[in-house]
């Protein structure tokens, strides 16, 4: 797993790929900081709104980084090498998947370089931004990029296209976004069936459970869906593999 | 493990129909395992509260408060919106303020106490809304109703708030706390009680009675203080005169030439000696029982020959707030508030440094020789215009006035100082009636010795910022040395209104108030809540930085970094290129 991690890795930076995501996504991601806290009227550090604008930036941008994960494997017929290789399939996908979640780790490690001012200016008597919640916010937002990671990795196992691969995975992140904006919709107000089903779609949602983050909530269970979530895609992707290998 | 190894590497398992079972029982599972989580989480309450106020766990101090208060009874609270729809509510857009802590307070409560419940009802379960028709109207589902059943079996108690209730808002309306847990309690103190004490707040001298916020008229904080302490709070014009009861059954007799029963003709109490009601109440009452109509007499005139000066305050006066009046009053006014002190009560006065007062200050004096100096111009050593006071730890008397104040994060602090002197001296004098008064005067607030005023350190006989008089009427007898029975305790208050000024200010709001609340508790024998419990002032989150020098970090954070990764990249891939 480590030699796949590292090749992974290497590529990352070898390549243009690490480098588009890194920029594209500090660039966007600062701009958003900036906009949503210093460049407003009335300054203010609260970054509630900058995370869950980066969560929206995230299902365009992490797409990228996962798009090539084994498409690109496909395409260039190195995949028949991989499954040839003494590589467990389990090892092969969770290297890839743990080197696409270190590009996102680095990139969030980096933009906390734009909060700088955020601490630097505090006005007298403000108490300035919430480290606690911050860094609950950084924790859940790494939660829903391994979520993310997982998904695109699972559709990049299943086409050949790196392209067809990343728009598939933003389209279905927008369909589970989508799938969160249901639950708010006029016919499933109220109680009964209609609670039932807003109860599921809630449960299921990636997104709404996000929100509780923003808001200082740091749920237990919230924590196990995510790992769950990404646990549930990296298992369809060795399990696609492993029929594809022996059929 | 072998067996799972050799299972899992079956080519039955590992492609095909029997692999697309094993597939949707292993995503089975996670969602069984998910689903026991999650009621787990909610049930043991695993989540880790990341608000540095604590804003989704319910204090110690609260809980402890709610569990003696409510030991023989059942507390319920109440929502009108699904539970999902509540702990979502986080709006606070426009003065609107959402649920969601209110509901995990209440929640977290009903965690920690068996008598404590939620429950969610929908707004159009109109069965079971009108039960709560007498409470308060239920206009909407963001309405919270807290309901008690005491065990003994009285009908139940409730209350129906709105959100805004839970929070507090400075002067400009802002919203800077939450205060759902002291809110909760002094519902819960509310309601466990069936007496309802009464403040007056006296008018007609320019006092602050309303204040006018956005087009709406509110009470003032010092007002909501004492309404949200289980007070209910009216205006009382001393100088009014009023019809007693008596009056006007009388005169609606003299004009019908018949008897009245002033309970079930006029709806009001029947002990008619006691009951005080202004001429707008006169009026009210009888075109509400058609008096003129059925009587077939012409419209009633009321001349002053109907009515009588006050001679007394209303009986169920418990105390009486005299907040910044800006003209003096009357003598006869004072007889009166002195006729009340004279029994019983507390009367609190927040004076504007403004305002001269000359009959006020004199009786005043009378009470601990307590003497008003008016623009005192105190200003703390940085020249701040708010003044830091603090409780003398010097003072045993002041410290027994706020015995249950056990902890003062900051100092109390006050705007406009007016200073006190006061002659801590015993007065003691004899009263017609055969009792012994004695009066003892108490520092209550000082400025702190590094406080200056025009220029020069303040004396220290005039760094007094708040003062109390005890007066106790005793029986003439030597050998009382306590307060027996048909004896008497009363008290008399002054500070500056810059004290009641800050209890909309973040810093101060929460502190001023536990002083007040602590006196309320000491003078007139309220308890409202533990004053250690304290607001929940949510994160200010203001930057003090100017347009430039956001332009220039913007710059910055936008720039370095992606430059710096872009070369960097730009170089490793042309460097692999040329090898």
């Amino acid at each position: 797993m480590i030699a796949i991690y590292s090749k992974e890795m290497k590529q990352y930076f070898t390549t243009a790929t690490g480098y588009i995501f890194l920029i594209v996504s500090l660039v966007s991601s600062s701009l958003v900081l900036s906009l949503t806290t210093i460049m407003q009227s009335e300054p203010s550090s609260d970054t509630s709104n900058y995370f869950t604008i980066v969560l929206i930036l995230m299902m365009v941008l992490l797409p990228i980084l996962t798009m090539r994960s084994f498409s690109d494997e496909k395409r260039t017929k190195t995949d028949q090498l991989l499954f040839t290789s003494p590589v467990r399939i389990f090892s092969l996908v969770f290297g890839k998947f743990l080197s696409a979640l270190t590009m996102f780790i680095i990139y969030i490690a980096l933009s906390l370089f734009s909060f700088i001012p955020l601490f630097a200016f505090v006005a007298e008597g403000a108490s300035g931004p919430n480290v606690a919640m911050i860094i609950g916010n950084i924790i859940a937002l790494i939660l829903v990029g391994m979520c993310f990671i997982a998904i695109g990795i699972f559709i990049s196992s299943l086409t050949e296209n790196m392209f067809a691969s990343a728009v598939i995975t933003v389209a279905t992140l927008f369909v589970l976004l989508l799938i969160n904006g249901i639950s708010s919709l006029s016919f499933l107000q109220g109680d009964g069936f209609a609670y039932v089903v807003r109860t599921v779609i809630n449960w299921l949602s990636i997104f709404s459970r996000f929100d509780a983050f923003a808001f200082g909530y740091f749920d237990i269970g919230a924590l196990i869906y995510y790992l769950s979530v990404s646990g549930i895609f990296i298992f369809l992707t060795e399990r696609y593999f492993q029929a594809k290998r022996l059929s | 493990m072998d067996f799972l190894k050799k299972l899992t590497n079956k080519r039955k398992i590992k492609y095909g129909a029997v692999l697309a079972i094993f597939l949707v029982l292993v995503i089975s599972a996670v969602i069984i395992f998910n689903s026991i989580i999650s009621v787990l989480a909610e049930r043991f309450n695993w989540f880790f509260d990341m608000t540095e106020e604590q804003l989704y766990t319910a204090s110690d101090d609260f809980v402890n408060a709610m569990d003696k208060i409510n030991q023989n009874a059942q507390l319920e609270i109440v929502f009108f919106d699904e539970k999902d729809s509540i702990s979502a509510d986080h709006s606070s857009v426009g003065g609107k303020v959402g649920l969601a802590y209110v509901h995990q307070t209440a929640t977290d409560l009903a965690r920690k106490l068996d008598n404590i419940s939620v429950s969610y009802h929908s707004i159009d379960d109109i069965d079971y809304i009108n039960q709560f028709r007498d409470g308060g109207k239920i206009s909407s589902e963001r309405n919270v109703v807290i309901k008690r059943t005491d065990l003994s079996g009285d009908a139940p108690q409730f209350e129906v708030y709105n959100p805004s209730y839970f929070y507090a808002f400075d002067e400009a309306g802002a919203l800077f706390a939450y205060n759902g847990e002291v809110r909760l309690l002094e519902a819960s103190i509310r309601l466990s009680t069936n007496t309802d004490p009464t403040v007056y707040f006296t008018a007609s001298h320019g006092e602050t009675w309303y204040t006018v916020l956005n087009g709406a008229v509110s009470q003032t904080s010092l007002g909501a203080l004492f309404a949200n302490a289980g007070f209910i709070v009216l205006p009382i014009d001393l100088d009014e005169k009023i019809y007693t009861c008596k009056n006007v059954i009388n005169k609606a007799g003299d004009i019908c030439g018949k008897q009245y029963s002033p309970t079930y003709d006029f709806g009001i109490l029947e002990d008619t000696e006691r009951e005080e009601i202004t001429i707008n109440r006169v009026k009210e009452l009888l075109v509400k029982k058609d008096f003129v109509c059925s009587c077939g007499a012409e419209a009633v005139t009321i001349t002053d020959s109907m009515l009588s000066e006050r001679e007394r305050l209303p009986a169920n006066t418990q105390a009486i707030v005299i907040n910044e009046p800006m003209v003096d009053f009357e003598e006869k006014e004072i007889e009166l508030l002195e006729s009340f002190l004279s029994n019983y009560g507390a009367v609190m006065s927040f004076l504007n440094d403004e305002a001269d007062l000359p009959e006020l200050y004199g009786w005043f004096e009378t009470w601990g020789g307590i003497k008003v100096n008016n623009g005192a111009g105190i200003l703390t050593a940085d020249k701040s215009t708010t003044i830091k006071g603090n409780i003398p730890s010097d003072s045993a008397a002041a410290q027994a006035y706020f015995s249950d104040l056990i902890s003062l994060d900051i100092d109390p602090k006050l705007t406009d100082a007016i200073t006190l002197t006061i002659d801590e001296k015993f007065i003691e004098g004899n009263l017609e009636s055969g009792y012994n008064v004695q009066r003892t005067a108490t520092e209550l607030l000082r400025a702190p010795s590094n406080a200056y005023a025009n220029g020069s350190l303040v004396s220290s006989k005039d760094r007094t910022l708040m003062a109390i008089t005890k007066s106790e009427s005793l029986l003439a007898n030597p050998d009382h040395d306590s307060i027996g029975e048909d004896e008497f305790t009363s008290y008399l208050m002054v500070s500056s209104s810059g004290f009641t000024d800050m209890l909309t200010d973040e810093t101060s709001a929460n502190v001023n108030t536990k002083v007040i609340r602590s006196l309320i508790h000491a003078t007139t024998g309220v308890q409202t809540y533990s004053t250690n419990l304290d607001f929940k002032v949510f994160n200010s989150y203001s930057l003090d930085i100017t347009p430039r020098e956001a332009t220039t970090f913007f710059i910055i954070s936008l720039t370095v970094l992606p430059i710096i990764i872009g070369v960097t990249g730009l170089t490793i891939i042309i460097r692999r290129k040329r090898r």
